[in-house]
């Protein structure tokens, strides 16, 4: 069989012609949305908030409303609560997400394993994504939300980005910073909503974090650190796919499996701060008797 | 002229700081001295209203939080990730971005503002530098452009010459002079009482109510001094809340 044919065979089938076009997309907003978590110090309120949709999915369920809408309700107001609980108590932050998350995800579990006998819902294809179940309205879904994401960073980038860099002088700038925080929750929402087919909630932060981390290694800028990230998540989620199809394996966590890939990969070779960059700069410059200098993180 | 009347900030139990009556002349540089947790950057940090506070603060009549343009902040340079994917001239450049506007992009002025910024400072050949790869007198003079290029007539700067050269500690108050000379105001945190207090026309001498404030001279009595550092072991600590 030809490379040609290799990759034209999977897209024989509908079911996998939307599989990988929701990929792509999924792949590109979790690369974007995922660098603010990554600058911003938030990748493990990104885990939390994906964790904290699963009430509100299956009570959108139970009163037959929309289950995007459900859920992304679910995830502002748990990051909301996070901040509320650590504001009005001594409790920290990182305390207030395993409680929010935990508690949300919970009663999510309960709720939904209730109502799985009567509706057709799978528990599992929410925690863990069914990307090849993915219907004609689910992908059309996912376009409009990918969309407004996107379009939403592209206008208020020059304000996330002070924001996100310096909170404390974007507000003395005047920058309404408490709205700015929102939307950025609301973002961050509406990408783990957009991703819940594809990866499942247990998996999304990996598609969010990775692609970017990789990305942060390699590049000076903002701008160009989303652009590499949405570039290897979009990598990550046609290979991953691919490999799932041939070689038979969940599909969500393959696309995992080569986002992490990549990260060790830049982690190990990136030309300014890859760990074995700098044995082999070491090693030319004549310290290989030394020790190695402490692994290239700064 | 900026006037402060009946100014507090609470924190948990204590007052950080209380009962503070100011009136800032403009075309001064002030320095706010004073022990550890005194509220030096309590008190710019509630004047700009990014923390709660009690009392009023007005810029020539009008309340200050409706003409923050006017003013420029310059944080703690430890209060954000120097790690962060942005070269020496996007930070720069957020300084311009109330005068961008929403859902515009920066313009020709906007690029000639940060550029002159960097010249002042002396920072134009780093423009391009990632910020993380910088030293901290440098980080420092990014701040100050990044303020510069603001346009401000206030200019409010939290402890600008902790960890910096003397180069930059130079370069700074030599900076700080032409704007005072341009018809700017500068108030000035500083951590503590060093050479470095000669430069000020005012001093704001804090402990978690004003002390003293006015002219440099008029300010350092023993009894201020007294007043401001008294029972306190040499530059120790200070950490409780005043009553």
């Amino acid at each position: 069989m030809g490379w040609l044919e290799w990759l034209a065979e999977p897209l024989r089938y509908p079911f996998m012609q939307r599989a990988l076009l929701s990929a792509l997309l999924v792949g590109t907003i979790c690369a974007i949305t995922g660098s603010y978590l990554i600058v911003r110090r938030l990748a493990l309120l990104g885990d939390a908030v994906s964790r904290a949709v699963m009430p509100g999915l299956a009570i959108a369920f139970i009163v037959g409303g929309n289950i995007f809408v459900g859920a992304f309700i679910a995830g502002v107001l748990s990051t909301a609560l996070i901040g509320y609980i650590h504001t009005h108590s001594k409790i920290k932050e990182d305390t207030a997400m395993g409680l929010v998350f935990s508690g949300f995800f919970a009663t999510g579990i309960i709720l939904i394993t209730k109502i799985q006998s009567e509706t057709k819902v799978d528990l599992m294809h929410f925690l863990f994504g069914n990307i090849l179940g993915v219907s004609e309205s689910d992908l059309l879904a996912t376009a409009v939300i990918s969309a407004a994401v996107v379009a939403t960073i592209l206008l208020l980038f020059k304000e996330l980005l002070f924001h996100s860099f310096d909170p404390l002088g974007a507000k003395a700038a005047g920058l309404p910073t408490e709205a700015l925080h929102l939307v950025l929750m609301s973002l961050i929402a509406l990408t783990i909503v957009a991703s819940m087919q594809s990866v499942g909630v247990v998996l999304v932060i990996a598609l969010m974090i990775a692609p970017g981390a990789t990305a942060y290694l390699l590049t000076r800028r903002l701008p160009s650190m989303m652009g590499l990230a949405v570039l290897l998540g979009a990598v990550a989620s046609l290979v991953g796919l691919y490999l799932s199809y041939y070689l038979d394996i969940a599909s969500g966590p393959a696309v995992v499996v080569v986002s992490i890939a990549c990260f060790v990969l830049a982690f190990l070779f990136s030309p300014r701060q890859g760990l074995l960059t700098r044995l082999w700069q070491d090693r030319k410059a004549g310290y290989a008797e030394k020790p190695a200098p402490p692994v290239g993180l700064r | 002229m900026l006037t402060i009347a009946n100014l507090f900030v609470r924190y948990r139990q204590n007052l950080a700081l209380t009962q503070v009556d100011l009136a800032v002349a403009p075309r001064r540089i002030v320095g706010i001295i004073g022990p550890n947790g005194a509220g030096k950057s309590t008190l710019i940090k509630a004047v700009l209203d990014l923390i709660p506070a009690g009392g009023t603060v007005a810029l020539d009549g009008r309340p200050l939080r409706q003409q923050l343009h006017r003013v420029a902040y310059v944080p703690q340079r430890t209060a954000v990730d120097w790690d962060y994917p942005a070269t020496v001239a996007d930070v720069v450049m957020m300084g311009r971005c109330r005068h961008i506007g929403w859902l515009r992009r920066p313009g020709r002025p906007d690029r000639e503002a940060v550029k002159s910024a960097l010249e002042r400072v002396g920072m134009t050949e780093y423009a391009d530098c990632q910020i993380g790869e910088l030293s901290g007198g440098q980080q420092q003079r990014v701040f100050l452009a990044r303020a510069l290029a603001q346009q401000a007539d206030w200019l409010f700067l939290d402890e600008p010459f902790v960890g910096v050269d003397q180069t930059t500690e130079a370069v700074l108050f030599a900076i700080f002079r032409q704007l005072r000379d341009e018809g700017k105001t500068l108030l000035v945190v500083n951590h503590d009482l060093g050479e470095a207090v000669d430069h000020y026309d005012d001093i704001l001498l804090l402990r978690n109510r004003v002390v003293a404030f006015g002219p440099r001279k008029d300010v350092f009595t023993e009894a201020n001094l007294a007043a401001a550092y008294g029972g306190l072991p040499g530059r120790f600590v200070y950490s409780g809340g005043g009553r």
